[in-house]
């Protein structure tokens, strides 16, 4: 057990001299290799290069996978990852001061931002317009 | 004074059992290797093992290596601290589904070859979890991966929230799939499920899309819109840190809120300080701040050198006088000599003599002499001066006495002495000035030691009236660029009137042809006191008043800092080098965290976690809401939360009608127990190996062709 895991570490060493630099093809050339990199790989495939859904898919994000799917098509009733997420609140929405915290009952008209207390208020009127972008961001 | 927190720096949540069993023991069985893949971190093992032996961060970084020998990549948080720009770190999850095949084989190949694998193929069937309603693409991606880089034999797929599930009602001695609702909060997501008739209702479920990744998102914001210059310190480990020891879910939430205002009784106690660890550069400042004394006995050093160079040069300027003033003795002594020995030679020969000394005739011969007899006594008038006898005796002599050379040297004397005066007048002034500070420093040292609250309320006193000072100049600035204020009303009151009063002015005027194009403002020198008026009653900003007044503000803000230890500092002063480091956390600890039950906080337009429960119970009839609601799980790695399961309980029992009770199940290690639930599937439940995938059948289908058989815990497939 621990001296085989040590040898492995040792061959992973050596053989990754060998390895190229880093790149998301490069990573997946890793894979799709046949025999250069064979490191680590005693249980992987050498022989194998194809893999035809992950080369297509390759380099995409959730949410180009997501139009890939093609949801639309399914037949309704059937829970996917779009309608299963859950719709916006009808419940009364709190407003809390985007400077503390606290709850704000009142609103500059200049900014929109929510304020607390006067003292608040002098504070706000003394950011300049980045700060503001910035707090009115947060929400 | 609120507590002050240190930060240790990264919770290596790296684990590596030591009790990994010899692969040569499992060699050739049919062990199953459990594998719960989640957002944040995954957790694997083989299905016999009572936990799971490897539990690392679902991360990879990878380093441009710059010498041959380093590693490319890492799995897991345990790398070394490499500068952050050769060091990329990518996760093959992307919300809460996995996307990036390429990144999730190198995890898997780190969980096989840690497991001991050394078989030119995987021998084992394996159990992978999956998100609820998962993406059929990337099922199939993996599903593609694992056959045929690691030509797994059998495979299958299960909901982590429902192993999880699971397990809980092992514990608590319940059958499996047991009524209930299950609150799944991880990273990404937080998932309601709901078991209803010993089976799962998947088109109940529900999902709101914030986890512990979105808690610790507007944690950074929070902390970087009030600490703009610590924006290096604030790291994802450190703040992932801060959320685990610090945050909590709030009870009661407004009333939670009120505790932290500074007027509270518990505020003291509710905030907390952290401080966060000191970089290396700042330390050896630090260690120079020992330094200043030296510096100032150096500076002493100097001085004094500078002193005793300057005396030096002037004794030598003095040597060289000197020497100059004999040469020209000399000189004029053998001028003399031959001025006088004109008698005995002819004029020829006289000639010769005068060209060796470059003199054309007599005349220049007795010009010469002349202006060596100058030179010899303006020397000797300096050299006297210079020691130090102020030779001003001329200026007590009356004009008339003198003759034309002593007045005008007595005009020289007298801008020497005029220069003389004005230089001592000006060290005089400076010595003054220098023992009035010094003065000043004692008293004020004094007054400290003596009465030290009435120092202080010295110094803040003059702080409050410098701030109204700012105070008051920003306001006549933001006054006069307001279009309606009171100044501008004046202003254009002015103008109006002027321009009226030109008018009735040409008016008067008898011609109608001229007078129209002219303008008469200037001619009368009253009109130009309109100005005065416009300017009104403004303050003389001067810009030296300005800045004295910012620097003296530094300072009391410096002294009164040891009093106020939360005073922001600009970072400029070393002194205060841990208040730099330092950040308040108030009512942050309880803001975060409340996103997930009001997610218009923090901007996200969806139903907080309770409303979403209320929503998703009242799709049921009476009696099975009441079942339902006493058998809620709460699991996922967000639910360590401290409070999660207060906030939910009261919350919800305010939704519910009276007498009925809300029961909420959780467990010490909320992460672990899908896991455990996976892993108590593979071994006892008959299912799990009917309903696998094989490998004959996906070489003999192909990937898309592959019909998932249903068990207890899968998604529904399509």
């Amino acid at each position: 057990g621990l001296k085989e895991l040590n040898n492995s570490k040792m061959t992973l060493n050596e053989q990754q001299q060998l390895e190229l630099q880093n790149n998301d093809d490069e990573l997946l050339s890793l894979s799709l290799s046949e025999n250069k990199h064979s490191f680590k790989n005693n249980f992987k495939n050498k022989n194998f290069h194809k893999k035809s859904l992950i080369s297509q898919l390759q380099g995409k994000n959730l949410k180009q996978m997501i139009t890939f799917e093609k949801l639309e098509n399914l037949p309704t009733g059937i829970p996917n990852y779009k309608n299963i997420e859950v719709s916006s609140s009808l419940q009364l929405k709190r407003k809390y001061c985007d400077i503390t915290g606290f709850q704000a009952n009142y609103t500059d008209p200049k900014t929109n931002l929510y304020y607390s207390s006067s003292e608040i208020y002098h504070y706000i009127k003394s950011l300049s317009y980045d700060q503001v972008q910035r707090y009115l961001s947060l929400r | 004074m609120p507590q002050v927190e240190n930060i240790n720096n990264n919770i290596n949540e790296n684990y590596i059992s030591k009790n990994i069993i010899d692969y040569s023991k499992i060699k050739g069985s049919e062990t199953t290797i459990v594998i719960d893949n989640g957002s944040y971190q995954c957790r694997a093992a083989w299905a016999t093992q009572p936990q799971p032996d490897l539990i690392f961060r679902s991360i990879i970084a990878k380093v441009r290596a710059k010498k041959a020998n380093e590693k490319n990549f890492y799995v897991g948080s345990d790398f070394p601290q490499i500068d952050s720009s050769r060091l990329t770190i990518r996760s093959p999850f992307d919300n809460n589904i996995c996307c990036h095949p390429e990144i999730q084989e190198l995890i898997f190949d780190h969980i096989f070859s840690n497991l001991g694998i050394d078989t030119p193929a995987i021998n084992h069937p394996i159990l992978l979890t999956e998100p609820v309603c998962n993406l059929s693409v990337t099922r199939k991606m993996i599903t593609e991966l694992l056959f045929e880089t690691y030509a797994v034999p059998k495979l299958n797929f299960g909901i982590d929230g429902i192993f999880a599930y699971n397990h809980l009602m092992k514990i608590n001695n319940l059958n499996e799939m047991e009524d209930g609702i299950i609150i799944n909060s991880g990273n990404n997501t937080t998932h309601l499920l709901v078991i209803h008739n010993h089976q799962f209702q998947a088109n109940k479920t529900l999902r709101l899309s914030i986890g512990g990744h979105h808690i610790t998102e507007y944690l950074r914001e929070l902390i970087q819109i009030k600490y703009p210059n610590l924006k290096n310190l604030i790291t994802t480990p450190r703040l992932q840190e801060i959320k685990q020891k610090f945050l909590y879910v709030g009870d009661n939430y407004l009333d939670q809120l009120k505790q932290f205002h500074y007027l509270s009784p518990f505020v003291d106690k509710k905030q907390l300080i952290i401080q966060f660890p000191i970089p290396a550069s700042q330390q050896s400042k630090e260690n120079n701040q020992n330094s200043n004394e030296l510096n100032e006995l150096e500076k002493e050093r100097k001085l004094q050198l500078r002193k005793q160079q300057g005396q030096r040069l002037s004794e030598m300027a003095q040597q060289r006088r000197q020497k100059q003033l004999e040469d020209q003795q000399s000189k004029l002594e053998e001028l003399e000599d031959l001025r006088l020995q004109k008698k005995n030679y002819s004029a020829a020969q006289f000639k010769k003599l005068l060209e060796e000394y470059n003199h054309k005739n007599i005349g220049a011969l007795d010009r010469e002499i002349e202006a060596l007899y100058a030179n010899i006594n303006w020397n000797k008038t300096i050299i006297t001066q210079e020691d130090n006898v102020k030779y001003f005796g001329l200026l007590d002599i009356a004009d008339e006495n003198l003759n034309e050379e002593q007045l005008r040297q007595k005009r020289k004397q007298r801008t020497l002495k005029q220069i003389r005066h004005q230089k001592e007048r000006a060290q005089l002034r400076k010595q003054t000035v220098k023992q009035e500070n010094q003065e000043k420093i004692l008293r004020e040292q004094e007054l400290r030691e003596h009465n030290p609250t009435q120092w202080l309320a010295d110094l803040q006193r003059r702080r409050t009236e410098l701030l109204t000072n700012f105070e008051r100049r920003r306001k006549t600035k933001e006054s006069q660029k307001d279009r309606r204020g009171l100044q501008a009303k004046k202003r254009m009151r002015l103008l109006a009137e002027h321009g009226s009063n030109s008018i009735s002015s040409k008016k008067k005027g008898s011609n109608a042809n001229d007078n129209k194009d002219e303008d008469l403002f200037g001619l009368n020198d009253d009109d130009w006191n309109i100005y005065l008026e416009m300017a009104g009653e403004q303050d003389h900003f001067s810009r030296e008043l300005i800045e004295s007044e910012e620097l003296e503000l530094e300072e009391i803000d410096k002294k009164l800092a040891d009093y106020w230890r939360c005073v922001a500092t600009d970072g400029k002063s070393n002194n205060f080098i841990y208040n730099d480091y330092q950040i308040l956390l108030g009512v942050e600890r309880i803001r975060c965290p409340e996103i997930l039950f009001q997610p218009n906080i923090a901007g996200y337009d969806q139903m907080g976690l309770i409303e979403t429960l209320q929503t998703l119970i009242k799709q049921f009839d009476m009696k099975t809401q009441i079942n339902l609601v006493n058998n809620i799980a709460l699991v996922g790695g967000n639910a360590k939360l401290e409070g999660f399961e207060q906030r939910i309980r009261n919350d919800f029992q305010c939704l519910r009608p009276i007498n009925t009770n809300v029961q909420i199940k959780t467990l010490q290690n909320p992460q672990l127990a899908s896991w455990f639930g996976a892993a108590n599937f593979a071994l006892n439940n008959n299912n799990f190996l009917k309903t696998a995938i094989l490998k004959q059948y996906y070489n003999e289908n192909g990937i898309d062709r592959i019909k998932y058989k249903l068990h207890q815990a899968s998604n529904i497939y399509y």
